[in-house]
Parts: C-alpha cells; sequence; structure tokens
C-alpha cells in the first residue's frame, strides 16, 4: 500500500500512480454520483491522514453526521461564514503550541477549508479573503456545485448565466433561470496574491493529483476550485457525472488552470473546444434553453462568454495572454 | 382519523404519494394534512411522508406514531434502521408494499398479520406504463387512496393536482394511465375503516439527563472513519456486476468511484463494496471496455 | 503582595490575559475595547507574553478562530464589545457547543440604532442564552481577577464551557484605578497549563468536532449538557473563589451582598454602576435607613438561590436594568421575579430602567427610586418599569429635537 500518493513524487503520468488507500471512506450522507466528493477524495489521497478538515456549512457538512465520520483524518464544523478564520485559528494554534513545546511537530496537520461555492463565493468571502491576506499557511477546496445546494439548489453567486435554480426560475421576468454571470472566484483569490490557486474537475485525476502535489510544496494559501457536477442539482442521471465533469472540460466552459505567485498557466488546452451545447444539453437545469423552443441569444450569449475566454489564453503554452 | 405512513428513499416520489393522497382525500371532502420528513440524506436514504385523513379538524402534528396504513416503496427499508417503517405498527394497522414478490409469499410483519399487507409489483407497472421509475409516487399514491376507499375520480384529481406542471402532455397521460392502472390493481382489497375508539396515552417514564464529562458530551466523533458502518449499500436501485473476463484492469472505475466503493484487489481487479456502494453507476458508464453490468436489485 | 498600580479597565483586561499565559489571542478593534488589543498587541510584538496575536477581518471570524483554537487545544483569550459581540453572536453558541473554554471580555457599550458609545448591557445580555457563562465586573481589579478565574472555571472537567467577563465601557474601560495585579507564579499555581483530554487537533490523535446531530433525541442530550455544566460551575465557581481568596486575599461570590444584613430595602445592580449604588446606601445609611445593595456578579449561571436567599423577608426591592428590551422593559427583573417566585416571603419587587446609553443615574433619581420602594412596601402597586429620566433631562432633548427640525406639541 502506498499512503498517501507516494510522497516522494513530484507528480504523476498516470492513474496507477494513486494512492490505493483511501482517506474517506464510504457510508455518508451523500448523493450517489457527487462529484465534488470524488474531487476531494481524489485530493485526500494527496494529502493524506494528517489533516484536518475545517468546514463551512453546506452538502458536505453531512460528510459528518453523528456518530459516523468517514474521515482518517480530522474535522472540525464551524459556521457558513467562517471556515476560513476557523482554519487561522487552528493554524495558529498549533503553530503556537508548537511553538511552546506543547505539540511534538510530528503531529502537525495540514489544515483544509472545505466550503461549497455558496459559503466560497458569497457569505465566507470576507473570511476567506483575511486568511489569504494574513499569509496563512492552509488549503482551501471548494467543492462548486453552482448552487447552494444543500438547501435544494437555489441561485449562489456561482451559479452561471443560464441555468435555471430554484430561485431563479424561468418565467415572464426571465428566459434564462439565472440572468448574473457566475463570480471569477479564481482572479478574485488571485488578486490576493496568494502562493497558490488551482481549477481542478474529478474526471482529470491526474491533473488534480499534480496540483494538490505542486501544492504540497508550497507554503502560503493553497486554494482549489473543483467543478463538482451536481446530478440532484443539475437535474442528470448520476451515472454521467464524469461525462458533464469532462465536458465543462473540453468546451471550455471550465478552464484548468493554475497560477503560482501570481502567474496563470492553463493545465489544459484541449485542441479543438467542443460546442458549449455538448456540456448544456441533458442537465435539467438548461432544458428550458433547448424546450420547449431554443433560446439562441442565450446559448450564443454562453458560447460567445467561453470563446472570448480563451481567445485570451495561448493555445499551447496554456499562458493568460 | 386515518393516518397514513408512506416510506420510501430519496428520489422514489413518496413526498408526492403522501400529497397525491391528501390532494385526493381533500377533494372527497375530508379535511386532511400532509407533511414529509426527511433528514439531511439524499437520493436513496430513508425518508417518510405522513398523510391525515379526517372529519373533524385535525389535531396532530409531525410524525405518525400509530398508523392505520404504512406504504412501504420498497422492501429492502423493512431491514433498514434508519427507516423502521413497522414502528408503531398494531394488529389493525395495513401495510401496502411495493415488492416482486407474491402476496402468498410474505410472512407477517411484526403485529400486522399477512391478511393484513397487501402486496403488488409497482414498480414494473409504473416501468410498463409510464417508462418511468418516477411514477411510482403516482402508483402508490393511489393504491392507498382505494384502499381508503377513495373513488377513482377522487383519486386521478389528487394524481392531477399533483403531477408537475412542467410534464409533457404525453408524460402527463402516462402517469394518469398508470393511475387507472394502479387503481384497478388495488381494487380487490378490503377499504380501510377508521378506528372507533382512541387508544389512551401509555406513560411513559421521564429519566434525569445528569451532567457528563466534555468528554463525552460534547457532539465529537473519536471513533474515527466508522462511515462504513452505516450500509448505504440499500440506497442502490440498480448494482453494477463486473464482468471480470473483460476487464483491462485499467483503474478508472476505482479512480472515478466518488464514494470509494471500489476497491483493487491484490492483480488490479475492481472489488464493488455492496455494503456501501449506492449504485450511481458511474463505474457501469465510465468502464472503457464495458466490464460493469447494471442489474436491478431482486430484494 | 505585589504593589498597587493605576490600571485602567482595558489594561486590567489586558494584563488578566498575559497573567493567564494564553497562548492565542485573535482580535479586532471596536470602540471601547480596542486599548485592550492595542496592549496585547504591544506585549506580543516586543516577546512579553507568548501568545500569538493575529487581527481578523471580522468579530464573526475573529470568535471562530478563537473557538477552533480552542478546539485545537490551545488557552485563547480574545475582547469584543457591542456590535462586535452582536456580529459575533452565532459563533458564541457554536464555541459553547463545542464545548471548549475560553474567555471573552465584552466591554458593554449600548447597541445602535441609534449609534453611540457608553455603556449600557444590552449587548452583554444578548449574549446571556449562548450557553457562555458570564461575570460581571465593577472594578478594575475584578477584571483581572475574574479572567484568572473564569479560566479556571472554563477549564474545570465538570463545567467546560467558555466564559464571557464584561466590564462597562468608559465608566470601566477607560477608568483607571489602583489595582494589585497578582504574581505569574502565583498565577501559574493558581491556574495550571490548560491540557484538554476531550478536544484537540492532533495528528496522532484524529476526532471530528462539531459535527452535524440530526435527531431531536441527541440534540436535547448535547444541549441539555450545556445546562449541567453551568448547574455545576455554581459550586465549582465557590470552590475556585474560596482558592482564589486564599491565595490572593480577595474573596468574589455569585453575588456581592453590601450592607443587606439588616436591610428593609435592596438596590439590585451590576457591573460599574454598582458602585454609585454603593455609595447611595452608604449615603442612606447615616439617614438612618435600612438599604442594603446586592450586585450581580456571575449572571450565567444564573444564581436564582443565592439571590432568593438574600432577597426574601426584604420591605421592597428594586431591580435596575441598564438595559431595555422593548416590549417586555428590563431583562433581569423577570429573572430575578422568578427566582423569588417560590418564596412565600418574596418581597415587593420594583423593575427599575436606568443607565441606558451610559447615562449617568444621579443621586436624586436614586431618592426617587428610594420613594417609590417606600410606597410599594406600603402596599401601593407601582407597575414598572421606572425608567430613570429627568425632568431636567426631558427638556434637554427637547431643545435638541426643536435643533433637529423636529415639531413638537406644547
Amino acid at each position: 500500500m502506498t499512503s498517501p500518493t507516494s510522497p516522494e513524487l513530484e507528480s504523476i503520468q498516470t492513474l496507477k500512480q494513486i494512492a490505493r488507500e483511501e482517506f474517506i471512506l464510504p457510508g455518508t450522507s451523500i448523493c450517489g454520483g457527487c462529484g465534488g466528493l470524488e474531487a476531494l477524495r481524489l485530493a485526500a489521497k494527496v494529502l493524506g491522514p494528517q489533516t484536518v478538515f475545517v468546514n463551512a456549512a453546506g452538502c458536505f457538512t453531512l460528510l459528518a453526521t453523528f456518530p459516523y465520520t468517514p474521515f482518517k483524518g480530522s474535522w472540525l464544523y464551524t459556521t457558513m461564514a467562517s471556515a476560513a478564520a476557523g482554519a487561522q485559528g487552528v493554524r495558529d494554534a498549533l503553530d503556537v503550541l508548537m511553538a511552546r513545546g506543547k505539540l511534538p511537530a510530528k503531529d502537525d496537520v495540514e489544515v483544509v477549508v472545505v466550503a461549497g461555492d455558496g459559503s466560497t463565493y458569497d457569505i465566507g468571502l470576507s473570511a476567506t479573503s483575511g486568511a489569504i491576506f494574513r499569509g496563512l499557511n492552509f488549503w482551501y477546496f471548494c467543492y462548486d456545485n453552482e448552487s447552494y445546494g444543500n438547501t435544494g439548489m437555489q441561485m449562489s453567486s456561482s451559479t452561471p448565466y443560464g441555468a435555471r435554480t430554484a430561485t431563479t426560475p424561468v418565467g415572464i421576468h426571465s428566459q434564462a433561470g439565472t440572468e448574473h454571470g457566475k463570480k471569477d472566484m479564481f482572479e478574485i483569490w488571485r488578486a490576493h496574491r496568494p502562493a497558490y490557486v488551482a481549477t481542478v474537475s474529478p474526471r482529470f485525476p491526474i491533473d488534480l493529483t499534480n496540483k494538490f502535489l505542486k501544492a504540497k510544496t508550497l507554503r502560503g494559501a493553497k486554494l482549489f476550485l473543483a467543478h463538482a457536477p451536481c446530478p440532484t442539482g443539475w437535474l442528470y442521471d448520476p451515472e454521467r457525472t464524469a461525462d458533464y465533469a469532462r465536458l465543462a472540460v473540453e468546451t471550455g466552459m471550465f478552464a484548468l488552470k493554475e497560477a503560482v505567485d501570481g502567474v496563470v498557466t492553463h493545465t489544459y488546452v484541449p485542441r479543438r473546444h467542443r460546442p458549449v451545447e455538448e456540456y448544456l444539453q441533458g442537465q435539467g437545469r438548461y432544458r428550458h434553453l433547448f424546450e420547449p423552443t431554443r433560446n439562441d441569444a442565450a446559448l450564443r450569449q454562453i458560447q460567445d462568454q467561453v470563446d472570448r475566454y480563451w481567445a485570451g489564453v495561448h493555445e499551447t503554452t496554456g499562458a493568460a495572454r | 382519523m386515518l393516518r397514513i405512513r408512506f416510506h420510501g428513499r430519496g428520489g422514489q416520489g413518496m413526498k408526492t404519494a403522501s400529497r397525491i393522497l391528501g390532494s385526493a382525500g381533500f377533494h372527497a371532502g375530508w379535511i386532511v394534512q400532509d407533511s414529509p420528513v426527511y433528514g439531511a440524506e439524499r437520493r436513496g436514504a430513508p425518508m417518510s411522508a405522513f398523510t391525515r385523513l379526517a372529519r373533524e379538524p385535525i389535531r396532530e402534528r409531525g410524525v405518525i406514531a400509530s398508523p392505520d396504513l404504512v406504504v412501504i416503496a420498497d422492501e429492502t427499508l423493512l431491514a433498514d434502521l434508519a427507516a423502521q417503517p413497522l414502528l408503531g405498527c398494531d394488529t389493525r394497522s395495513t401495510v401496502l408494499m411495493n415488492t416482486r414478490k407474491q402476496s402468498a409469499e410474505l410472512s407477517p410483519l411484526g403485529a400486522v398479520s399477512r391478511e393484513a399487507i397487501f402486496a403488488a409489483d409497482f414498480t414494473a407497472l409504473a416501468l410498463e406504463t409510464t417508462q418511468s421509475l418516477a411514477s411510482l409516487s403516482v402508483a402508490l399514491g393511489v393504491a392507498a387512496a382505494r384502499l381508503l376507499g377513495l373513488s377513482l375520480s377522487e383519486a386521478l384529481a389528487g394524481v392531477t393536482d399533483e403531477l408537475s406542471p412542467h410534464l409533457s402532455a404525453e408524460r402527463q397521460a402516462k402517469n394518469v394511465a398508470l393511475a387507472q392502472v394502479a387503481y384497478a390493481r388495488a381494487e380487490g382489497w378490503p377499504i380501510i375503516q377508521e378506528r372507533q375508539t382512541t387508544d389512551s396515552p401509555t406513560l411513559v417514564t421521564l429519566v434525569e439527563v445528569a451532567f457528563d464529562p466534555p468528554t463525552v458530551a460534547a457532539p465529537s466523533i473519536y471513533a474515527i472513519s466508522n462511515s462504513p458502518e452505516r450500509k448505504t449499500g440499500n440506497w442502490r436501485q440498480f448494482r453494477p456486476v463486473l464482468h471480470a473476463e473483460l476487464c483491462t484492469r485499467c483503474w478508472i472505475c476505482f479512480v472515478r468511484c466518488p464514494e470509494a466503493a471500489i476497491a483493487l484487489d491484490a492483480h488490479d481487479y475492481p472489488v464493488v463494496d455492496y455494503d456501501q456502494c449506492k449504485g450511481c453507476l458511474l463505474c457501469v458508464h465510465e468502464c472503457p471496455t464495458h466490464a460493469f453490468t447494471a442489474e436491478q436489485e431482486v430484494r | 503582595m505585589t504593589a498597587q498600580q493605576l490600571l485602567t479597565g482595558n489594561a486590567a483586561a489586558a494584563w488578566g490575559a498575559r497573567l493567564a499565559d494564553a497562548d492565542y489571542i485573535p482580535a479586532f478593534p471596536i470602540t471601547p475595547q480596542t486599548e485592550i488589543i492595542e496592549l496585547l498587541a504591544q506585549w506580543s510584538a516586543h516577546g512579553e507574553v507568548p501568545a500569538r496575536f493575529v487581527t481578523l477581518d471580522s468579530e464573526h471570524s475573529m470568535l471562530t478562530a478563537a473557538g477552533a483554537a480552542a478546539a485545537a487545544g490551545a488557552r485563547v483569550f480574545t475582547a469584543t464589545s457591542s456590535q462586535g459581540l452582536l456580529y459575533g453572536c452565532e459563533v458564541l453558541y457554536t464555541i459553547a457547543g463545542w464545548r471548549v473554554p475560553l474567555v471573552l471580555v465584552n466591554v458593554s457599550r449600548a447597541l445602535a440604532s441609534p449609534i453611540t458609545l457608553e455603556a449600557d448591557h444590552n449587548d452583554i445580555l444578548a449574549a446571556r442564552d449562548t450557553g457562555f457563562l458570564q461575570i460581571h465586573a465593577e472594578t478594575c481589579q475584578e477584571i483581572v481577577d475574574s479572567i484568572l478565574m473564569g479560566y479556571r472555571l472554563a477549564e474545570d472537567e465538570q463545567v467546560m464551557v467558555p466564559v464571557l467577563v464584561n466590564l462597562d465601557g468608559f465608566t470601566l474601560s477607560f477608568t483607571r484605578e489602583p489595582v494589585t495585579l497578582p504574581s505569574p507564579a502565583a498565577v501559574a499555581e493558581f491556574l495550571p497549563a490548560y491540557h484538554p483530554r476531550h478536544a484537540y487537533i492532533r495528528g496522532d490523535k484524529p476526532m471530528a468536532q462539531g459535527t452535524a446531530v440530526l435527531g431531536g433525541a441527541p440534540y436535547s442530550y448535547f444541549r441539555y449538557q450545556q445546562q449541567r455544566a453551568q448547574d455545576n460551575a455554581l459550586t465549582i465557581h465557590q470552590t475556585i473563589a474560596e482558592e482564589f481568596a486564599l491565595r490572593f486575599g480577595r474573596r468574589y461570590d455569585l453575588v456581592e451582598s453590601f450592607q443587606l444584613d439588616d436591610a428593609d430595602y435592596v438596590l439590585v445592580m451590576s457591573n460599574a454602576f454598582a458602585s454609585k449604588g454603593k455609595a447611595m446606601v452608604q449615603w442612606w445609611r447615616t439617614q438612618g435607613r435600612k438599604v442594603g445593595l446586592l450586585r450581580l456578579r456571575v449572571v450565567r449561571p444564573f444564581p436564582g438561590a443565592a439571590i432568593a436567599a438574600a432577597l426574601v423577608g426584604r420591605k421592597a426591592v428594586a431591580v435596575f436594568d441598564q438595559n431595555i428590551a422593548p416590549g417586555s422593559g428590563g431583562i433581569l427583573y423577570p429573572e430575578i421575579a422568578a427566582a423569588l417566585y417560590h418564596e412565600p416571603r418574596r418581597p415587593p419587587l420594583l423593575s427599575v430602567i436606568g443607565g441606558l446609553g451610559g447615562k449617568d443615574i444621579s443621586a436624586g433619581e436614586f431618592e426617587a427610586v428610594f420613594q417609590h420602594l417606600e410606597r410599594i412596601a406600603s402596599g401601593t402597586t407601582v407597575i414598572g418599569p421606572l425608567l430613570l429620566y429627568t425632568q431636567q433631562e426631558r427638556d434637554r432633548v427637547r431643545t435638541l429635537l426643536q435643533i433637529a427640525g423636529k415639531e413638537l406639541s406644547a
């Protein structure tokens, strides 16, 4: 058994270098086919057992539901708005306890915020901004299913234009559902100059693993946005989670990238982007763009936005132009 | 008062079934109350819903402790500690069960005798008529309405009220057809009567909650990674079955499984933990050599 | 015994944290608390305290960091005031629910709106149901002492809940008076290092804290455990108070009795203005009036038995609330009435609201209260609350209203 993903590795090239050992065990209340859990599980294989997940209210709060926990490491549920501040308290406490000889260095742990997009993009943004600003040495894992999922799929500021949610229904005032564009959290985070920012997708496990391996060598804020296809909220069959994760990347709607010390690199640039419709079609949250009549204007707007984004990316190096 | 408790798994439509029955009763002139209760769990996890029908204003709330009728959407719930569908049933309770078994194959369920258990394969009825498992709500809601003596037109009115307005006309029609079939299926069964007497409450013993030390009294968990004790395998409606001869040991299913319910054996063949697998079928869908097939659970 | 020195209430609070040898001090500025964190920041910067000092981005974050650090096994001190306490209020419940000890100082300041600066107790009493213990200090000396006692109480395995120590903005926070600081060595004997057995974060002994608890029965169990911990705190406090008195020569009980032995009339007060009440009692005594004062010190757990014992059989009792619950009246009054309800010799009670927004309570106003006490003692019913607001103050406010362009009726 390798545990965790061979720490001596700087990067992996094949799936078979991913750790066999699991650090988040089954038996939880999370929906079957959850893309966010898939991403977190892969991340945990790099982080290993000496980890405390500091959680903000969201779907994943149900991972540790008394009297059961799936984690081999530790867990602390805080509030919806302040998980990053919780990470601050834990990290600072461990540092000072070690400095004062009250905790052996071997018992130190990685401090990892686990939060959904509702917390990350909305109510918890201020606390996260503060933690990055203070140079806190911590990880932040956002499972981004583009809505308040735990409360039944209401719009968050991560909800993309054109998606229907429980609070942005299609109606006489909006044919698109959500009229706002998704906040660019990657850029908001990057503007804070953290040590590392990356997007990851559960369907790209080697890319995901390598980003966590790279971040492990860095001190400071290490921030991850994980694309988290959500069968329950996006209204598709759970077996298709990996399909939508893949299509999001191949259509260019979800860019795989990282920024080290602020310098952006796209870690995967599809040679030719598929039309966004391939990603949108089949997801119930976008059905109104196709039925009963096609909403060409909205579809074009989504495609244009993606095209504009990639026009700014160098097609071979993946660097921002 | 008639008290009906529905037990299902998230996604099986038992909240809708309880509302179909509630609406049907309302159309029939009863005073009605219906409500679902679900924990934090999602698709596949046990949930329940309650419908009360009465001739007088209903002065009850929340859970139904002593049901006249229990509707069970999924036989696996019987053994699920999180569901306990038979809780509070007595000799006057009736059970309506969705099962592939014939009534004759069924044994008594706690205090409920075989004569008070009515069973049919509503899943098959739903699949035949609407090609959708989501229609189980219609089938069971209507069958329950029939068991309570509501007429077909009242039951259909309940179905029409509760069907999503987003459904196409074709799907609406198929659901109405299913309602008629399900009603007919239940027509041979006796009609449940209201209880004439009210049981006196049974006195319970109240106990002191004494001080416990903080090692005990905080909601923390010291038994690390104990979640597998809570089996989620019974969330499945379909199970992934490996055909090893087709497997190339590529690790894709192992890597993709969100649940960590697939391990690799010493030779890199995947081993599905059926105690835990929730049946999302990502592995079936993702396997490049189609070495996994999905097979409907027979329970 | 070390010599006395002049300290503000805020400096006294900072010294409490320093003597308690806190590991971690998350901070966020708010008037009139800011001097506490400024002092601690300086001491930390100069290596005079080993604690890690970090400025957070809000009180909500500050309290989360404080609680999380305590959950990781550190001894934590932090301070706030008024709006800050309310902004972080959610987290107070969270910390108490985690059952981790820390000391939070609140410098009382009246709440907006209208926004203001001086003290009343709506802030601290808004936190009365959070699960924190509450100790309300009257003097700068008592601030230091209550912080040290607070850690002992919070970290006691028979209690293990966080503590709020309250002091009044301006009237204590910025007021210097003589304070005796105990020696660090003596404090270390009284308050040994914190070694939690129930809540910590360590790589070798993982645990899940603050987990979701679904279902009313386990939730009831965990919530009621907080009640039991506070029950225990009533007796543990007295044990700690005795030890503190032996070591340091100052005795603090759950409530303080001032000239109560033969008192016919009693004022019930708390915090800094209790000093003014005591001065009045002394004056009345020179006039042959048998008046005493009961100072509420530990407000959570609520020492109902001690309060009842102090008040039964009196001719009349005035409960001063330096706060207002609109629609109900004073916040402490009904709690005290409840403590007396089962007493056959319960006294007539007068509800008094005074000192809102730091408004002074003059000797003349105390006299007016005494007049009311005599009336209710002789059988007159007074429907409270009685607001301390003088004719002169009304005239002054009318002038302000006119300047603001308000049309006033004659």
